[in-house]
């Protein structure tokens, strides 16, 4: 803004001096009447010669859109193409004024060499850019120059943006995305002859798929500037082409009057203006702010009679002023109106823009993520689908009924009363339609479909119409079934391994733990669960027992990386009862798993193999004690002389220890037989117990000058299933302890018990007896209730005879008093009689 | 003449030592830890020969421990003999005192010839 000719500190003076005048004069002359229709007639020619101007320009910019508009429609826009559109136009009919259409190109410097070559291969051997410029990173050039010929021929190649007035709107234009008209210039058309002052009028096309956010995108994305070159007294004299004007214009150029920024003028050359009647007025063109200042010239005031002239020629000077005040007010006014009004309509094409931006993104966005869009219209029953939706349900157009029943038709009939219902809820309640359904295609394909619709209500709140998307989730699902069934099966091997599984994801810290290793080692979830290793070990430590304890992991992966899988940690859960955990470590090289901690529970493995090792110490304890008597006293037989008692003695000694050891090796092999197969071997049969208890005492040998026993009589009813020479065995091991522990005589009684469904075999002595300790330790493998060696034995019997009535399902039941004696009684089951 | 006290659970042990040592020594016999320690403390033995895993309140060991703790006893010969053959074992016995380890079955021969070694030892060191 800038009207320095009216602005001024004395203006309020002579303001109200002048109206002080002018009362005085119109009160004195009483011409109010003349005064207003003078000043009326002028403001009308005023405000026509604005309108006017406005017009033409608004024309003008037309012209210049549909240029824009060619290229839009065309990716690429020829010569030949802008040469018609030129032509087509008939500028010099229907646009006076416009020198000529140019295309300005942006060249970037990489590309500028091959530009020129490519334009000289069209035959303009002499096209250049030009004026030359030291190295830009982009050239502009006028590429197309239409009408091509002439005085145009001098804008072709010529690169606008050397010159600063035309770069100033060339910037406006390619930063604001605006038509924008440029300062005053010498057309680069111009001749000697006639010169006239000039101005560019651009609008930029841009390239439609970059971005345009910033200022350097929207240079970067710059595709052209179609311009039109003015010359602004033949563009004026299309308005004031009539010599019969009453008024004169002149155009000031960014608002400020002077002689050098006279852009137009219909005054003969250096005639003054008349100050008489005079108006300005500012317009805003392209951007630019022109100030036009209007006079009325002779031709105006002879129209008005002598007296008036008078008149008109005093309220003239009044109006003259007076407007200038009123213009004061109004400039400011008028130039806040047209910037708000220029800020609304950049607004809306800014919001365009973005909705255009908007639209063609989700277009993108619908086409590539295959997202079909349908609208159905609750009133019409009209439903309308885009070209994806009729791809998702593999549907030409012209087979869609583009109806309710057409899209229900296609659902798959288990899921069609569902989905169906739920369309209709969500019509009824006014709530969003958020579903999946299954279709059937026309060869029979079922797919999964994911739909999605809002419904839309009028201002009565009644449904109106529903819109929606629908994309195919067929893949997504059966990716999803399988994600699900691996990880149910993971979760299952997981759930069942009696293993325990710790995993540590990338970062070092405990991702997973299995039910295994919460049940093995007593610590739950919570109490491990994002623990780093460190922490972890630390825990894990606090729950085993001292001398057992879980080592770090860094040992445990050194460990692993030097010897690989086959080292094993051996720890000890604290707590009720043993448990022995093997740890080991596997590192992974997956994503999201660094490394795997497992515990195998061994408590078992450990505890068989150390009663082994007990075993045997053991047994070997048992069978050198008897191998010394006999190496000892056959060294010394060898080695000394006896006499013939003597001898004989300790050869009986030799004799007894070698049976002693063949009784052990034998015994063992019994035990380890019985235990091995489990009572697999047994053959079973129906026994009359009686009947058997006669034959064991009829073959039984009891020591010399032992009573004989005697053996219960039979009935036939005391039968059960056993293996008759296991039991055999058995209670002739019990009969020969009976013996050997009573042996200061005394009774032995073989007695058979009743105790349905069980009965016993039961063998009583009057023996040394035995303590409850020695009870409870008698089935004991080599224990002996008489450890003194006195009484023969391989402390394997009971041993035996335990494992034989527990593989018949009976048990061993001992009573005994030391020194009275002690009562063993062998309880199996009863087995019916025959018929019974 | 040199006392010597076998200590064995089994007769038949204590009766092939006695036979292989002869007529040479004043030989005493006990069945248990308990009556070895009485036996040793009334005699004052010479040498001991004592099986580990005897039955009663005191195993060979104890009675070992025992004679080393005594000072009317501390010098007296302790020769193990056992049926106990595991290396842990054998140093178990040599760490509490033992002077030697026998292992059944054993040779009563060389038994007898290590029992004379030790205490021609002793004389020797008397002697002079």
């Amino acid at each position: 803004m800038n009207t320095r000719w009216w602005r001024g500190s004395r203006a309020p003076g002579a303001v109200f001096l002048l109206s002080l005048i002018a009362t005085f004069e119109a009160w004195h002359l009483s011409n109010h009447y003349v005064e207003e229709r003078v000043g009326e007639r002028f403001n009308f020619r005023v405000s026509q010669v604005v309108d006017a101007v406005n017009g033409r320009m608004r024309d003008y910019e037309q012209v210049l859109r549909g240029g824009v508009g060619l290229f839009l429609a065309s990716p690429t826009v020829t010569q030949r193409q802008w040469h018609e559109y030129v032509e087509n136009a008939n500028m010099p009919e229907h646009y006076p004024g416009i020198q000529n259409m140019a295309i300005d190109f942006p060249i970037p410097a990489a590309e500028k060499e091959a530009h020129i070559a490519s334009m000289r291969a069209l035959g303009y051997a002499e096209y250049s850019i030009r004026p030359e410029q030291p190295e830009r990173p982009v050239y502009h050039t006028l590429a197309y120059v239409e009408p091509f010929g002439g005085r145009n021929l001098r804008a072709f190649g010529f690169d606008m943006y050397t010159n600063p007035t035309r770069r100033v709107a060339m910037e406006r234009a390619i930063e604001q995305g605006v038509p924008a008209i440029s300062g005053m210039v010498l057309l680069a058309q111009e001749t000697h002859q006639d010169v006239q002052q000039g101005f560019i009028f651009c609008l930029p096309v841009y390239h439609q798929c970059r971005p345009a956010g910033t200022l350097a995108e929207r240079h970067a994305a710059l595709r052209a500037l179609v311009c039109g070159a003015f010359r602004a007294n033949d563009l004026m004299r299309g308005i004031f082409g009539s010599s019969t004007n009453d008024v004169e214009l002149e155009i000031f150029d960014d608002g400020v009057v002077s002689p050098d920024t006279r852009l137009y003028t219909s005054l003969a050359k250096d005639s003054l203006v008349p100050l008489s009647l005079s108006n300005g007025r500012l317009v805003e063109v392209g951007g630019r702010k022109w100030l036009l200042r209007i006079s009325a010239n002779q031709r105006f005031l002879d129209s008005v009679s002598t007296l008036q002239s008078h008149v008109i020629a005093l309220a003239g000077g009044f109006f003259n002023l007076a407007l200038l005040i009123t213009f004061t007010s109004l400039v400011g006014r008028e130039s806040k109106a047209r910037k708000l009004a220029s800020e609304m309509t950049a607004q809306i094409r800014e919001n365009e823009k973005r909705l255009a931006e908007v639209n063609r993104r989700f277009e993108l966005a619908a086409d590539s993520a295959s997202i079909g869009v349908w609208d159905y219209s609750i009133v019409s029953g009209a439903l309308i689908w885009d070209k994806r939706m009729y791809q998702l349900f593999q549907v030409k157009p012209d087979e869609f009924e583009r109806t309710y029943n057409a899209w229900s038709s296609r659902l798959h009939p288990e899921d069609r009363a569902r989905a169906e219902a739920e369309l209709q809820a969500a019509i009824a309640g006014g709530k969003d339609f958020d579903t999946h359904f299954r279709i059937v295609w026309k060869n029979g394909e079922v797919r999964n479909i994911k739909a999605y619709a809002r419904l839309e209500l009028d201002s009565a709140g009644q449904p109106v119409r529903m819109t929606g998307i629908n994309y195919d989730i067929t893949e997504q699902r059966a990716m999803e079934a399988r994600e699900h069934e691996r990880t149910e099966q993971i979760n299952a091997i997981f759930a069942l391994s009696p293993d325990g599984f710790v995993v540590f994801d990338r970062s070092g810290c405990v991702r997973f733990v299995s039910p295994a290793f919460m049940h093995l080692t007593g610590l739950d979830e919570a109490e491990v669960m994002g623990l780093n290793e460190t922490l972890f070990a630390a825990r894990l430590a606090r729950a085993c027992l001292p001398g057992a304890v879980f080592p770090n992991l860094m040992a445990l992966r050194a460990r692993e990386q030097m010897i690989g899988g086959s080292h094993r940690e051996l720890i000890e859960i604290a707590g009720p009862g043993k448990r022995v955990l093997e740890a080991g470590l596997r590192l992974s090289r997956t994503e999201t798993v660094s490394q795997i901690l497992y515990f195998r529970d061994i408590t078992h493995e450990t505890e068989v193999e150390q009663i082994k090792n007990e075993f045997l110490s053991t047994a070997a304890h048992e069978l050198r004690t008897p191998m010394a008597s006999i190496y000892g006293y056959t060294e010394i037989l060898l080695t000394q002389d006896f006499d013939e008692e003597t001898r004989r003695e300790l050869l009986e000694i030799i004799f007894h220890n070698s049976e002693l050891i063949i009784a052990i090796i034998n015994e063992l092999l019994d035990l380890s037989r019985i235990e091995a197969r489990r009572g697999k071997d047994f053959q079973l049969e129906r026994l009359d117990l009686a009947l058997l208890l006669r034959e064991i005492v009829a073959h039984f040998k009891a020591p010399a000058g032992r009573p004989i026993l005697s053996a219960p009589t039979s009935d036939g009813t005391r039968q059960v299933r056993a293996d008759r020479q296991k039991l055999t065995q058995a209670v002739s091991n019990v009969l020969s302890n009976a013996y050997k522990y009573s042996p200061s005589g005394g009774e032995v009684t073989l007695d058979l018990v009743e105790s349905p469904p069980r009965i016993g075999i039961r063998v009583t002595d009057q023996g040394i007896g035995m303590t409850p300790q020695q009870i409870e330790r008698v089935c004991e493998r080599f224990y002996r209730a008489d450890a003194s060696g006195q009484i023969l034995g391989t402390g394997l019997g009971m041993s035996i005879v335990k494992e034989i009535i527990e593989l018949h399902g009976g048990t061993v039941a001992i009573d005994s008093e030391p020194g009275l004696g002690t009562r063993v009684t062998l309880w199996i089951p009863m087995s019916d009689p025959p018929g019974a | 003449m040199k006392k010597i006290l076998l200590v064995d659970d089994h007769a038949d042990i204590r009766r092939l030592i006695r036979i292989a040592l002869g007529k040479t020594f004043e030989v005493h016999e006990a069945e248990d830890g308990t009556l070895a320690l009485e036996i040793a403390r009334r005699e004052r033995p010479d040498l001991v020969v004592l099986d580990v895993m005897m039955p009663g309140a005191l195993d060979g060991l104890q009675v070992l421990d025992a004679i080393r703790v005594d000072p009317a006893l501390t010098h007296i010969h302790v020769i193990m003999v056992t049926a106990r053959g595991q290396a842990r074992d054998y140093d178990m016995g040599m760490t509490r005192g033992a002077d030697a380890y026998f292992v059944k079955p054993f040779s009563p021969l060389q038994l007898v010839a290590a029992i004379k070694e030790m205490l021609a030892k002793d004389d020797a060191r008397v002697s002079p």
